[in-house]
């Protein structure tokens, strides 16, 4: 039953996603500086929904 | 109001850059309304929040430099290809990397797993998409996240149609027997 297995991965994709919000910050990118490295830091929404994934992980431990 | 920021800096400590004219209305627009579905789509592909950030960034970066010879109406499409080409081209540099260093950086120690806050039945379905081979994971969710046709699909992954169809089938053939192996195991 293909459609069954399509809906099932549209909507697991379409769950997953909606982990992603919307960056809490309204910053237009600019260029990467010679001397910095790429973004390591956590950052507005980023840092709370990993903090929220490493609390299931313990949890789930 | 917009302010830039270096998509390089680490720690938090954003150091506002001048926009200066190269920033349109049209485009900011445009970042505004496409940048959490960029995000979305390349967090499925890469599985790090901090990776997919990096990678719109830059595809947005990409953008600006064209603004002046890209269609607008062409734009998203622009984009989409641009986030699919940087994961692609992250991942080659970082297997290029491992070769030569034979030791893990920091950009190889994986971050928080978003999919352990999922349900179950959805994890079982993002970890079984994890061990598909890279084209057949990108048609799968360009084609049932992105809702994409198949000639837009070739279209941002620059391959034919009939590779589009057969990964698709491909994929979904996998996914399924992944699950089914779950199941039955």
């Amino acid at each position: 039953m293909p459609d069954e297995w399509e809906q099932r991965l549209r909507s697991s994709l379409r769950a997953y996603a909606d982990l992603v919000d919307a960056p809490d910050d309204d910053e237009l990118p600019a260029p990467r500086t010679a001397t910095a490295p790429p973004r390591a830091g956590l950052r507005g929404w980023r840092g709370g929904v990993l903090a929220a994934a490493a609390t299931a992980a313990v949890a789930s431990w | 109001m917009l302010v830039a920021v270096s998509a390089g800096e680490a720690g938090g400590v954003d150091r506002p850059v001048a926009i200066g004219a190269e920033w349109d209305g049209a485009l900011i627009d445009l970042y505004r309304a496409q940048r959490l579905p960029l995000l979305r789509l390349a967090v499925l592909l890469t599985d790090d929040p901090g990776t997919a950030e990096d990678v719109v960034q830059d595809a947005f970066l990409a953008l600006q430099r064209r603004w002046h010879a890209v269609d607008p109406a062409a734009a998203v499409g622009y984009l989409r290809t641009s986030v699919v080409n940087g994961v692609r081209t992250l991942y080659r540099r970082r297997r290029v990397a491992r070769r030569h260093l034979r030791t893990a950086g920091p950009e190889d120690v994986p971050s928080a797993d978003l999919a352990v806050l999922l349900t179950e039945e959805h994890r079982e379905v993002v970890e079984a998409l994890r061990t598909l081979p890279r084209r057949q994971r990108e048609v799968l969710v360009l084609r049932y996240w992105s809702e994409l046709s198949e000639a837009e699909i070739a279209a941002a992954l620059g391959i034919a149609r009939g590779t589009v169809k057969s990964s698709a089938s491909r994929g979904l053939a996998s996914l399924q027997k992944h699950l089914g192996d779950r199941r039955a195991g």
